[in-house]
């Protein structure tokens, strides 16, 4: 079955053909903490809104384009190249996808607007971009370490590594709408995210990392506004972490065994409601009415290629 | 040019909706499109150091230069 012995699948069908999660990452671990059949039907049987709108790679735009801005630093070049270099590279790679969005404070002059403007604030900035072991710059580090002893495996992206004063940290560069208050940064702490990329850096790739950086960036339709904050974490809060991420992961093994991953409705309502609230409230054959006409099912790449032969894809997701 | 022209940016809508690659090629319209972010951004800032709701026309409304000296020791020292 695998054709790829160099690379672990994220996805694998067990012996009853349904799918398991082998490589975690925090999204997957927040859903599965958030509610265990919202896990099931979203992240490992992929269903998706059929209405869901073409996702415009703003995001990634900006990223990308920060990315470039500090290669171009890392160089030593000026910060005029540099942002011509950011420039020419996201019109390139995302141009097109950005001028295709409705949403004016997320469509290309918002991308360029936030990349210009960020090298006004942060060109000379006092987080300096640290240098990896082999000479590159410490940008977009990806780690997929093992986790635990049941064969599970977790996997994320560092956006970069700087330092400050001599201490490392990581950071993690977040575009939002939102407004960059205590209140929007309260959310990073407690965080999975944050806790799994400091454990995998300081336990795993043996980076004696401090703590990490929110690096915010508001985009309206006119403006853009950078905040960060810095985040402290102590050893006990990450071997806390630590053991209820090998509890959770072990929970997780005992419903994929059953096939069974129970709801919790405490969660129906975060975010503006979850996408599967209408489909928890209905069941039997109306339940699968609401999968056939307003959702769409797409699987894993990992599940689609070693999909068995023999499986017909299930209907409706509530087994 | 009415004063309300001199003091708005030119917006460079032609090159922001022109064909992202062809504008990629564009090394000039780069620029021009840099310069015109620049100045939003001051545009923005002073607007928002006024406390004034940030529009398009804020960004473009070109912010009144600033006196390099306290104006009132100007006034005294050209009188």
């Amino acid at each position: 079955m695998s054709e790829l012995p160099e690379r672990l699948r994220k996805f694998v069908w067990n012996d009853r053909g349904a799918p398991v999660q082998k490589v975690w990452d925090t999204s997957s671990l927040s859903s599965f903490l958030a509610c265990p059949r919202y896990y099931d039907w979203s992240v490992l049987n992929g269903w998706r809104h059929a209405s869901y709108g073409t996702a415009t790679g703003f995001g990634s735009a900006v990223h990308e384009g920060f990315e470039q801005m500090e290669i171009g630093k890392f160089e030593g070049k000026s910060k005029e190249e540099s942002l011509a270099m950011a420039i020419k590279y996201v019109l390139e790679n995302f141009g097109e996808e950005l001028n295709m969005s409705d949403d004016k404070a997320r469509g290309l002059e918002s991308a360029l607007r936030a990349i210009v403007w960020r090298a006004e604030e942060y060109w000379d900035d006092n987080l300096k971009l640290a240098t990896m072991p082999d000479g590159t710059p410490a940008l977009e580090q990806r780690f997929e370490v093992p986790i635990g002893n049941n064969g599970h495996r977790f996997s994320g992206r560092i956006d970069k590594i700087v330092t400050i004063d001599d201490r490392l940290y990581i950071v993690d560069f977040k575009t939002t709408k939102t407004s960059l208050s205590d209140y929007y940064f309260k959310g990073f702490m407690p965080n999975n995210q944050i806790f799994a990329y400091i454990w995998a850096c300081r336990e795993v790739l043996k980076l004696p990392v401090d703590g990490a950086i929110i690096d915010g960036v508001q985009t309206g339709v006119n403006f853009t506004r950078f905040a960060r904050q810095v985040f402290n974490v102590h050893k006990d809060l990450l071997d806390e972490w630590y053991d209820d991420t090998i509890h959770h992961l072990e929970i997780s093994d005992v419903y994929a065994n059953s096939g069974y991953y129970p709801a919790d409705f405490t969660a129906c309502n975060n975010y503006g409601g979850c996408k599967f609230r209408e489909t928890c409230s209905h069941s039997g054959t109306q339940r699968e009415m609401f999968f056939k006409e307003d959702f769409k099912q797409q699987l894993h790449a990992d599940l689609e290629e070693t999909k068995p032969m023999t499986l017909e894809v299930i209907d409706g997701g509530g087994k | 040019m009415t004063k309300e022209k001199e003091d708005t940016l030119e917006i460079p809508t032609e090159l922001l909706e022109s064909d992202p690659l062809e504008l990629a090629e564009n090394e000039k319209g780069i620029q021009t499109i840099v310069a015109y972010l620049q100045a939003t951004r001051e545009n923005v800032r002073s607007a928002e150091a006024s406390g004034k709701r940030i529009s398009k026309a804020t960004a473009t409304k070109t912010a009144p230069k600033k006196f390099d000296k306290n104006p009132l020791d100007m006034l005294i020292s050209e009188t």
